[in-house]
C-alpha cells in the first residue's frame, strides 16, 4: 500500500513537472503583444477591432479592456506581426495605437 | 478706421454665430434645448438603476422584465425593473442590440456574424442568405426581420425568404456609415446611422425618407426606438437622448444622468436608457 502511494506521488510530481516544462517551452515559443489604444470607448468599434485582431495569423487569447484602453494577445514567435500591421488594424477600427509592446512573457492585466 | 471696421465685423460675426441655447433645471432633470417648440413633451428622470458588473449595450423588454446585452462579458442578463438579476445566458459572442417579440429574444452576435433567437429556453439560428459583417442591431415584427450590418454599412430586411439590402456605404441621402441599430415601425425602417451622426428613415424599398440629427450635432447615434408617435435616439458621445416627432420635429433633448448611452426602450410612459459607460439604466418618466 505504501509502495502504491509513493509511486502515485512520484507519478503526479512527474506529470506536474512535465506540464510546467511544457508551459515554459510554450512561453519560449510565443510573443506576447500589448497595444495601448486611444479613444477605446465605443463597444462597436472596440469589438470590431477584436474581430480583426483575431484574424492575425496565430493570434490567441485576444483580450480587450474597453475600460482601461488596451488589448493583449499572443502569437507564435515566428508569426510576430509588424508594428505597421498592428497600427493599421487599430486605425481601421477607428482608433489610434498609442503604444505597441512585444514581450516573451505575458503582460499582466490592468498593468500599464 | 480700418481697425474699427474690423472690430465691428468681428463682433457682428460672433453674435451671428452664437447658438440660441438656454439651460433650464427642473428638479432632477437638466435639459439643454435649442429653442424648444411650445408643444415640447416632458420626460423627467425617475430613477437610476445601478447594475453590478454589467455594462449594457442592448435592451429589450420581456413582460415585466428587462433583457440586457452585456457585451463586455459575452452574455445576456435578465433583470427585473429594479435591476435585480433573474437569469444569465453565458457564451454569447459579443451580443449587441437585441429585440424581444412574440415570445422570442432575438440577439445579434457580433463576433460570429449571426442572428439567433431564444424561445422556451432553446437557441435557434435565424437563417440568412446574405453574409453579415458584425451585425449590431435587430428588429423583428411577425415574419419580418431587419438587421443593422455594421461593417457592411447596410440594413438587411428579410420578409419570409426574401432579403433586400437597404442603404450602402456613404454620407449623403441613402448612405449609411457604420449603422448600429434598427427599428421596424408602421411599415418603415428606422436606422441609427451611428457614424454619420444621425438617424435615417427608409421605406421597404430602400428609399430614404427622412434624416435627423445633424442640426442637433449628434455625435455617434448608437440606439434607436420608435414608440407612441415619437423617435428616440441615443447620442453616445454627448450623453444625450433626443426625442423627435415622426415628422422630424424636435420635441426634447434629455441630458441628465447618461453615461455613454447605447440603447433606449420606451414602454408607455416609461423610457429605459442603457448606459454603457456608467453600468446603469436610467428610467425616465413622461409627465
Amino acid at each position: 500500500m505504501k509502495k502504491i502511494k509513493v509511486t502515485l506521488t512520484l507519478m503526479l510530481a512527474m506529470i506536474g513537472m512535465l506540464v510546467l516544462s511544457h508551459e515554459v517551452v510554450a512561453q519560449d515559443t510565443k510573443t506576447y503583444v500589448r497595444i495601448d489604444v486611444d479613444g477605446l470607448s465605443c463597444p462597436f468599434c472596440a469589438y470590431g477591432m477584436e474581430k480583426n485582431l483575431k484574424k492575425v495569423k496565430g493570434a490567441k487569447q485576444v483580450y480587450i479592456s474597453v475600460q482601461d484602453g488596451y488589448t493583449t494577445f499572443n502569437v507564435p514567435k515566428d508569426k510576430q506581426p509588424t508594428e505597421e500591421a498592428l497600427t493599421k488594424i487599430v486605425e481601421d477600427a477607428g482608433f489610434t495605437a498609442r503604444k505597441i509592446r512585444f514581450s516573451p512573457t505575458p503582460f499582466k492585466k490592468d498593468a500599464k | 478706421m480700418l481697425n474699427r471696421i474690423s472690430s465691428v465685423i468681428l463682433i457682428a460675426g460672433l453674435i451671428g454665430s452664437c447658438d440660441n441655447q438656454k439651460e433650464a433645471k427642473e428638479g432632477n432633470q437638466k435639459v439643454i434645448a435649442n429653442e424648444p417648440p411650445s408643444d415640447s413633451i416632458n420626460w423627467v428622470l425617475k430613477k437610476q438603476i445601478t447594475l453590478e458588473g454589467i455594462s449594457p449595450v442592448g435592451l429589450a423588454l420581456d413582460g415585466e422584465n428587462l433583457w440586457l446585452a452585456d457585451t463586455d462579458n459575452n452574455r445576456l442578463v435578465k433583470t427585473d425593473l429594479d435591476g435585480n438579476v433573474l437569469e444569465r445566458i453565458p457564451n454569447i459572442q459579443r451580443p449587441m442590440h437585441i429585440d424581444f417579440t412574440d415570445g422570442k429574444l432575438y440577439i445579434t452576435e457580433y463576433l460570429t456574424d449571426t442572428i439567433s433567437y431564444f424561445r422556451e429556453g432553446k437557441k435557434w439560428q435565424s437563417r440568412y442568405d446574405m453574409q453579415f459583417d458584425a451585425p449590431a442591431g435587430i428588429s423583428a415584427v411577425g415574419i419580418t426581420e431587419a438587421v443593422a450590418d455594421f461593417y457592411n454599412h447596410r440594413i438587411i430586411l428579410k420578409e419570409g425568404d426574401k432579403e433586400i439590402i437597404i442603404g450602402k456605404k456613404g454620407y449623403g441621402k441613402g448612405g449609411l456609415f457604420y449603422p448600429t441599430d434598427v427599428k421596424l415601425y408602421q411599415g418603415k425602417v428606422y436606422v441609427a446611422d451611428a457614424y454619420n451622426n444621425r438617424m435615417q428613415v427608409f421605406d421597404r424599398e430602400g428609399n430614404s425618407l427622412l434624416i435627423l440629427g445633424k442640426k442637433e450635432k449628434i455625435k455617434v447615434a448608437t440606439g434607436i426606438e420608435v414608440a407612441g408617435d415619437h423617435i428616440f435616439i441615443t447620442d453616445f458621445e454627448r450623453n444625450r437622448v433626443l426625442i423627435y416627432s415622426l415628422e422630424g420635429e424636435l420635441k426634447q433633448i434629455l441630458i441628465e444622468s447618461f453615461d455613454k448611452p447605447a440603447d433606449v426602450l420606451v414602454d408607455g410612459n416609461l423610457m429605459y436608457v442603457a448606459n454603457y459607460g456608467g453600468g446603469t439604466i436610467s428610467v425616465i418618466e413622461k409627465k
